[in-house]
């Protein structure tokens, strides 16, 4: 296998906090476009429009980072570094996991989305 | 030629003179051509040190004006540039290069390597910093020097409120500076990932190479957005595009942005260096391996991310909507775990170890003591309630202190003197060191920690005078007390390390017993560093192979031979740790000199509007790098080289995955972050800012832009088939090369040539924020396409010149890297100018 191909598998230490920098980056701009278009004041069943994105958002997101912890899980190099990376990459999605689920959990509890 | 066997100490001299005569710098004058790392970051260090030193006095000037009610000492504009160039001294000039400077020194002899991967780029690093750092002091000097506070808010640092060039001097002088972060962080990641002792798989990286990692990757994608709001305010204060002038669709806010983006993971990138210094002495004082080697890694990664989601805890008083301080505060929170996990893993290794209370280990207590306490005030700080309390208060500076100066001066002073027998050769033979800690720590503690109590009690920051009777009178007089006795420690610190430097005893061979490969070296070391280089077999190479220090001297291990007098060493496979390429590295040149010279006629030429000199100095720059070419690559084709034990591999530009392919993937990662920086900046003032639908848009037909990334496609497509038409074996080879490269040339030059007309057909980039950044985006795209030409030329140039083959394809690689980058990028500018017109109107 190419180093290129091979060295990508450095990319699974990171590819959970990853999935986090594009759920923060994801919540934090659709809530400022959500208040520019006015999606507060419309409504998506019990909660506004804007709340309904974010939580979409949200969970997509979640569940994008638990599969891929539960396809890191399964991994099992022979190499040495490479299960080094299997280890860490799966302890670092975890992490990434319930940083992704603590971070959004303000939509859950704040009054209004745009106030 | 091969090195198996032991040689006579005869032939084991003359291969250390050899070596010493291929790696040596010039005497005299001839020192301005250093590029060694070891030389260059002895530099960094002395150069940071000083800054601090200036730093220093600026805090005894700050100290001496608070020290009473209505100090007299200075008055109101000379204490704003005093306290702005404190922040800024400590912050860019001081911190961030001492880093890179032990970086830069320390890295390659704890991998197993002879120099980092671009020693040109190192020196030319450290003469921009020095030259950048220059143009602060010296505006200091002359009583111009920026007044608006470190982090330089709009619109104080605006043309309106900053009509000198104060303002202008930070934002160049900064940027200079942070041209050499971002090639040290290139420089630094390329060097960790390519260029380790061969065996030394990741999970036996030293933990401090480990953070220096993070830490540079932190900067690829902190220090753009910084870059990029510093370009933005210089365009705007000198050519009055309005991008923070919220009378004119821009915001203010776009600045805080954009720097607390750079500027709260900063706080980790100083951290981070300080943290792998504690992870590499404690170890070693406590006398046991550390404990959860795996848990720091992944700690220190976490850290890493997380640090970059909480740029607005600096912005909670703005106005943002709680639901997205709320994010904020949650991420800010959560840092202290993964910080947390070191803190206890270090306290488990001291716990579990037989501590040793030498000097080093004095210092780590300090840390230990100082930087949980900044680090709880850093949550209490995180939570949106109290921030709001003690926001822009003494209790935040208190806050910053201790977590900067227990996170990085500490650890800094522990390093120093664990490190300086490395250096200098010498072990202390005056017990000045304690001393000096006791004054530092009581000193830092007397002054910061009544600064809690003084910001708690309502005393804003950056006031330069206040009323006797509010209570702020008897603290304030307490903190300038010890900020004058810490620094009479700090003074008899530099006093013990110059007896140190003249007057120790010699240095015994790893004087504390460490296993890590830099003792394997000579104190002070040779300029080649090791006379042949080491397999690693575990975390602890000296713990392991006890012998290998006289291995690797007698040429008992790779390279250990002299070959056609080049400088070489080894590179290897990122994740198998296997050699992989024989790296050559240049010898020292004043080529690093002269091109920072010619990127200071740039910044000078932008500082005193002296236009037409930006563009002479631009190319004077484009030349230089050209003229670093020469001397690269080779005529003909080499293939695989023996490097001893044995073993054989090709030359770095016949290699799959050489340095600078690597490094020009860093860059674009880098470059990628700064395009995306600026296209949240235009979104971000469409969503947020005020004045906007813009009274006028570009009249744009989709044709227009979409020619313009027709001929962005049609180059990065001609880069790959130059590439691929390379890697044929028939005659037609050459000739078919030479016809994709100057079609990509071509491709560049017809994009350029539309966005061009796109950027001329923008109505008033003056006149609203809107025009103002479509133009900033047409401008990145149409950068981006005239370098692509010039590096397809180039490409064209090295092709004709006989240095491309089949097997020597690495200029083309790096180019089609940069054309396939441009295309992606050029494309999604153009998209969003052709759809922000309707964007605007929703």
């Amino acid at each position: 296998m190419s180093e290129t191909a091979r060295s990508g598998k450095l990319l699974l230490l990171v590819a959970g906090f990853l999935l986090w920098s594009s759920a923060f980056v994801v919540l934090y701009g659709l809530q400022g476009l959500g208040c520019r278009l006015g999606w507060e004041d419309m409504d998506l069943g019990p909660v506004s429009l804007n709340r309904g994105a974010l939580l979409a958002a949200w969970v997509l997101h979640v569940g994008l980072i638990g599969v891929m912890a539960a396809i890191q899980a399964r991994r099992r190099s022979a190499d040495r570094g490479d299960a080094f990376i299997d280890r860490a990459g799966l302890a670092l999605t975890f992490c990434a996991l319930v940083a992704t689920i603590w971070t959004g959990l303000p939509i859950l509890t704040a009054g209004s989305t745009c106030s | 030629m091969s090195a198996a066997g032991a040689p006579s100490s005869d032939l084991a001299m003359r291969l250390h003179r050899d070596l010493d005569r291929i790696w040596s710098t010039p005497p005299g004058v001839g020192r301005l051509s250093a590029v060694n790392h070891t030389i260059v970051g002895r530099r960094f260090i002395v150069a940071a040190f000083v800054f601090f030193i200036i730093g220093g006095l600026l805090a005894m000037l700050i100290r001496a004006q608070l020290a009473t009610p209505h100090g007299a000492f200075v008055g109101p504009e000379l204490y704003n540039q005093i306290f702005t160039m404190h922040g800024s001294v400590m912050m860019f000039l001081f911190a961030i290069p001492m880093f890179e400077g032990v970086a830069i020194y320390m890295l390659p002899k704890l991998l197993g390597a002879r120099d980092l991967a671009f020693p040109r780029l190192t020196a030319y690093g450290f003469w921009c910093y020095v030259f950048g750092g220059s143009i602060l002091v010296v505006a200091m000097l002359l009583g111009v020097a920026p007044d608006s506070g470190w982090f330089m808010y709009t619109p104080l640092s605006s043309n309106t409120y900053s009509p000198g060039i104060n303002a202008d001097v930070w934002l160049l002088g900064i940027t200079f500076v942070e041209i050499s972060a971002v090639c040290a962080a290139v420089e630094i990641t390329v060097t960790i990932l390519k260029m380790r002792a061969p065996g030394m798989t990741i999970d036996r990286m030293p933990l401090f190479a480990w953070y220096i990692l993070v830490t540079a990757g932190m900067m690829l994608a902190g220090f753009p957005p910084l870059i990029l709001g510093s370009i933005l305010l210089e365009v705007e204060r000198a050519f009055d595009l309005p991008f923070f002038d919220p009378a004119r669709g821009g915001d203010p806010l776009l600045w805080q942005h954009l720097f607390w983006l750079f500027g709260h993971p900063e706080v980790y990138i100083i951290f981070l260096p300080g943290a792998g210094m504690v992870s590499t002495i404690l170890p070693v004082m406590a006398r046991r391996e550390i404990v959860g080697y795996t848990w720091i890694v992944v700690s220190v990664v976490a850290v890493g991310f997380l640090s970059f989601g909480l740029w607005v805890h600096h912005m909670f008083t703005t106005g943002i909507p709680h639901l997205a301080l709320g994010f904020f505060s949650a991420a800010s929170t959560l840092v202290a775990i993964p910080t947390g996990v070191q803190i206890f893993s270090w306290l488990a290794t001291l716990i579990d170890g037989r501590p040793q209370l030498k000097l080093p280990m004095l210092y780590l207590f300090g840390f230990f003591v100082v930087f949980v306490a900044g680090g709880l005030t850093g949550v209490m700080v995180a939570v949106v309630p109290f921030d709001w309390q003690v926001h822009d208060t003494h209790f935040v500076v208190a806050h910053m202190h201790y977590v900067l100066v227990g996170g990085f001066v500490f650890p800094l002073l522990a390093a120093a003197y664990y490190w300086l027998p490395h250096v200098s050769g010498k072990v202390a033979r005056y017990p000045l060191g304690h001393a000096a800690f006791w004054l530092i720590f009581i000193g830092f503690n007397v002054t910061f920690f009544i600064m809690h109590l003084t910001g708690l009690l309502g005393m804003p920051r950056r006031v330069f005078s206040y009323e006797p009777g509010w209570g702020w009178d008897l603290p304030n007089l307490v903190s300038s007390f010890g900020g004058f006795l810490m620094t009479i420690g700090f003074a008899l610190f530099v006093v013990d390390m110059m007896l140190h430097v003249r007057f120790g005893r010699t240095a015994p061979r790893n004087p504390w017993g460490a296993s890590t490969l830099e003792w394997a070296t000579a104190t002070p070391p040779a300029t080649y560093n090791f006379a042949s280089l080491p397999t690693v077999s575990g975390r602890h190479p000296l713990r392991d192979t006890p012998e290998l220090p006289s291995d690797l001297a007698g040429g008992r291990g790779y390279l250990g031979f002299p070959r056609e007098g080049r400088q070489e060493t080894l590179g290897i496979h990122m994740t198998a740790a296997t050699p992989d390429q024989v790296i050559v590295l240049p010898g020292p040149t004043y080529l690093p000199l002269y091109t920072a010279f010619a990127t200071g006629v740039v910044f000078l030429g932008l500082l005193f509007k002296v236009y037409w000199l930006v563009p002479v100095g631009a190319v004077l720059m484009l030349a230089m790098f050209m003229l670093w070419t020469r001397g690269t690559g080779q005529l003909r084709d080499r293939g695989p080289l023996p490097i001893g034990l044995g073993v054989s591999a090709p030359a770095h530009w016949e290699a799959a995955g050489a340095p600078s392919w690597w490094a020009m993937v860093f860059t674009l990662v880098a470059d990628g972050v700064l395009f995306s920086s600026l296209a949240f900046g235009a979104l971000f003032l469409w969503v947020s800012a005020p004045g906007w639908p813009p009274p006028q848009v570009i009249d744009v037909q989709w044709w227009q832009p979409a020619l313009a990334g027709a001929g962005l496609v049609a180059a990065a497509l001609a880069g790959r088939r130059a590439v691929a038409v390379n890697g044929n074996a028939d005659a037609s080879r050459s000739a078919g090369r030479d016809r994709w490269l100057l079609l990509a040339a071509a491709g560049h030059a017809f994009a350029l040539a539309w966005l061009v007309l796109l950027a001329l057909a923008t109505p008033g980039p003056t006149l609203h924020a809107y025009g103002a950044a479509t133009v900033a985006l047409l401008a990145y795209a149409g950068f981006h396409a005239a370098l692509g030409c010039v590096f397809a030329l180039f490409g064209l140039w090295r092709s004709r010149a006989g240095y491309i083959s089949a097997a020597r394809s690495l200029d083309l690689r790096i180019g089609a890297l940069w054309h396939g980058y441009t295309a992606a990028t050029g494309i999604a500018a153009v998209l969003l100018v052709a759809a922000l017109p309707r964007l605007v109107t929703l």
